[in-house]
């Protein structure tokens, strides 16, 4: 190693934007360099289950208040919607808020500690600001299907006024990081491919997660993610429910932040925890019902198994297309889940052997680890 | 691969485990982490899964019953402190040998990797038949054979014998650190971990004055030791910010601070230090490592333990001088001070040994050598 590196590592306030950055994080760490996260709200929850140290850059707010305040002054990009994003610059206008959100306190951080490196999801303006400013390469970590080039580019134009009020000159000298598999991808990858790692969090391991293996049913994983259900409510259980009791197989509903008591009575194939580590479920499970959020698409892809997509918004059309397309998986509208395509998910042949193919595609993709000595040399 | 980590309770025990973790998590390898009592939480905001390999157990109290009966606090007779040492830690493992044979059996790891004094996971990989990996956690050293001989619960396995020797060892110590040239097992690199966490805003910036360091870790309540308030009184007059950590000893009353000083209940070193200009501690062997590893020159007033041992290894180096604590007055750790920051080869010296440990192979490469165990 060529001295010590320290890398800020920045995400928009959500927990989809930090979790999938941890790994990365990890590896730096893990060869003597110093890391930082600086994040906010929901994304603060996330960055402190990766033991590194954290710095919030909206200290007082709750995610609720943030996601409140965001969808405030923007309702368009409420994240149940109708939008069907595909490449992120196509969007600038619509995710600008968030992009500014904790800019000029994640700057002032990043000028007292000094950074030779900052790491920072697409949607997440001060990251480039800082590193313009700093006169240092940023890292655009993307997190799923939905493309990043022009993004950049975009925000610089939309943003010009920070940038010059930070004193930043242009965009910084840039790396990207693809998370994409490329088999799954319609045209080359963006910058260097780096390798998926699913992580939500890690923690304690269930007793009875970790008894479930070999079980003889099928056993479906349903998420909705964590903002889904705060928006939208727990209708769409509720329809999973009903369509679950007709198919000879068992599933297990990650409420995320819904709240229980709002679901209706379940059928006796049905189990609902508020809360699991879903990546670790999903190694136990035959398929996974998901929303379409890029964190949860990549981690089904990740553990070999089908999925179905429900995709409302944000990337999550771009996230269902990709798989379904490689054919890894399914996707409908969140009121369209039958009894029939639950039945086809548990039970496809094709559709299993797909899976495997993209968690091969996956794991032959180079680590985050591997990728150390790359940035190293990018720094330098 | 998959890799089973384990450790006795004890913070100082778990923390030095995660980079290796981490660095196995970022390369794709399945993780898991097996402990019990305290650690548990502790270990869950590392972002690593967890298992409580002794659920059933109130660990915590029978803990705290064996680190009062057998606390080496102020003991520095050798062989009284291994006798005690064997004691305590062979009941915590038999305590957790049962739930990591049981672990073992249903998360399937191709290798155990344990701290020293987790004789546990030496046994349990034995039972196995999977090959175990000694991690180091400071000077080097052998698996802590006191608590392995005086274990009573290999027998219920059939074991009459325990295992002798794990299938590697991983020396985190730089040789040049290694005075007495033990040079055990696999090198690689020491990388300082506390599971930081939430930071305060000011700690993420780099300081206006020279920082000075000031813990003796979380012992010190107990030890009712004056060294803390020596250290804060020698250190009111001179032109340098002081950061005191209480090591989590809450309700240690350390009285009236000068206004160069900032105090906390608990700070994540591994934050603190590298932007420290020297540090002042009791030689625990987190702290002393972790400067090693920042370049940060050292004062340091063993206690008790293997603080000692340690301090000699970093004095016999040229980064650190000791003080003999239970005497010291503040104008002897003044003048330490002020040497550390003035014109001796300490400063030079330390940031030669945080290269030399900056140079050796890192955790992915010793991911490396684990993975061609056969």
């Amino acid at each position: 190693m060529r001295g010590t590196l320290r890398v800020l590592v920045t995400a928009a306030p959500g927990v989809g934007h930090m979790f999938p950055m941890v790994p990365l994080a990890w590896a730096l760490r893990s060869a003597g360099h110093e890391v930082l996260l600086v994040t906010g709200g929901r994304g603060l929850g996330a960055a402190v289950k990766s033991g590194l140290p954290v710095v919030d850059y909206a200290p007082g707010m709750s995610g609720q208040e943030i996601s409140d305040s965001i969808n405030r002054q923007f309702p368009a990009h409420l994240p149940v919607g109708e939008s069907r994003i595909r490449r992120l610059a196509d969007a600038a206008e619509r995710v600008v808020h968030i992009a500014r959100f904790g800019l000029d306190t994640t700057i002032r951080i990043a000028e007292a500690w000094r950074p030779d490196l900052v790491v920072h999801d697409p949607l997440n303006a001060a990251g480039l600001i800082a590193a313009a400013k700093l006169g240092i390469p940023a890292v655009q970590h993307l997190l799923g299907f939905a493309r990043g080039a022009g993004l950049s580019t975009e925000l610089y134009g939309l943003l010009r006024a920070d940038f010059t009020r930070h004193g930043a000159p242009g965009l910084p000298a840039s790396v990207v990081l693809d998370v994409a598999p490329p088999a799954l991808l319609a045209e080359p990858p963006e910058g260097w491919s780096m390798r998926y790692l699913p992580h939500d969090g890690g923690g304690p391991l269930a007793s009875w997660l970790l008894d479930s293996a070999g079980a003889a049913r099928p056993l479906i994983a349903v998420t909705l993610g964590t903002e889904t259900p705060l928006v939208a409510g727990t209708g769409t259980f509720d329809r999973i429910a009903a369509a679950a009791e007709r198919v000879d197989a068992d599933f297990v509903f990650a409420l995320g932040g819904a709240d229980p008591v709002g679901l209706g009575a379940l059928p006796p194939n049905v189990r609902a925890k508020r809360w699991l580590p879903f990546s670790e479920l999903l190694t136990r499970c035959t398929a996974a019902v998901h929303h379409g959020g890029s964190g949860v698409t990549l981690s089904t892809l990740a553990a070999g198994v089908p999925q179905l997509a429900l995709p409302n918004g944000a990337d999550r059309h771009a996230n269902a297309g990709a798989v379904a397309e490689y054919g890894a998986g399914l996707a409908c509208a969140p009121d369209e889940v039958t009894p029939a395509v639950l039945a086809r998910l548990a039970t496809d042949e094709k559709l299993r052997q797909s899976a495997v193919e993209a968690r091969a595609a996956i794991e032959a993709m180079p680590c985050p680890a591997d990728l150390v000595p790359r940035l190293e040399a990018a720094v330098r | 691969m998959r890799l089973l980590f384990t450790a006795p309770p004890g913070a100082g025990h778990l923390f030095p485990l995660f980079p290796l973790a981490w660095a196995a998590l970022s390369s794709g390898h399945a993780v898991a982490m097996a402990t019990t009592g305290a650690n548990v939480d502790l270990a869950a905001r590392s972002g690593v899964p967890v298992v409580d390999i002794a659920p059933d157990v109130d660990v915590a109290t029978e803990y705290d019953r064996l680190n009062r009966e057998t606390n080496l606090g102020g003991v520095t007779d050798p062989a009284t402190a291994r006798r005690r040492g064997g004691v305590r830690f062979a009941a915590m493992a038999d305590l957790m040998l049962d739930g990591l044979v049981r672990h073992i059996e249903r998360w399937r790891p191709d290798v155990v990797l344990y701290d020293p004094y987790q004789v546990a996971g030496l046994v349990a990989a034995h039972l196995a038949g999977i090959p175990a990996v000694l991690h180091g956690t400071g000077l080097p050293m052998r698996t802590f054979r006191p608590a392995l001989d005086a274990m009573t619960r290999p027998r219920q396995y059939g074991l009459a014998e325990p295992p002798t020797d794990p299938a590697a060892m991983l020396n985190v110590c730089p040789d040049s650190v290694d005075w007495q040239r033990r040079h055990r097992g696999w090198p690689m690199r020491y990388v300082p971990n506390d599971l930081a966490g939430p930071l305060p805003r000011w700690l993420a910036a780099r300081p206006s004055r020279p920082r000075i360091c000031v813990t003796f870790g979380s012992i010190l309540a107990d030890l009712g030791s004056t060294a803390l308030r020596s250290t804060v009184d020698a250190l009111a007059e001179m032109t340098v910010e002081v950061v005191l950590s209480k090591g989590g000893a809450n309700g240690y009353e350390i009285g009236a601070l000068p206004p160069n000083v900032r105090v906390a209940d608990w700070l994540p070193l591994s934050v603190v230090l590298p932007a420290c200009s020297a540090v002042v501690h009791h030689g625990g062997a987190g702290t002393t490592f972790g400067a090693l590893a920042s370049g940060v020159p050292q004062v340091i007033l063993p206690h008790g333990g293997d603080q000692p041992v340690n301090a000699r290894a970093v004095v016999e180096r040229g980064v650190a001088i000791m003080v003999e604590s239970e005497s010291a007055e503040p104008a002897t750790i003044g003048e330490a001070v002020r040497l550390l920051l003035g014109r001796s080869s300490h400063r030079a010296t330390a940031a030669e040994v945080a290269r030399e440990n900056a140079a050796r192979p890192s955790p992915s490469d010793a991911l490396a050598r684990i993975a061609e165990l056969p």
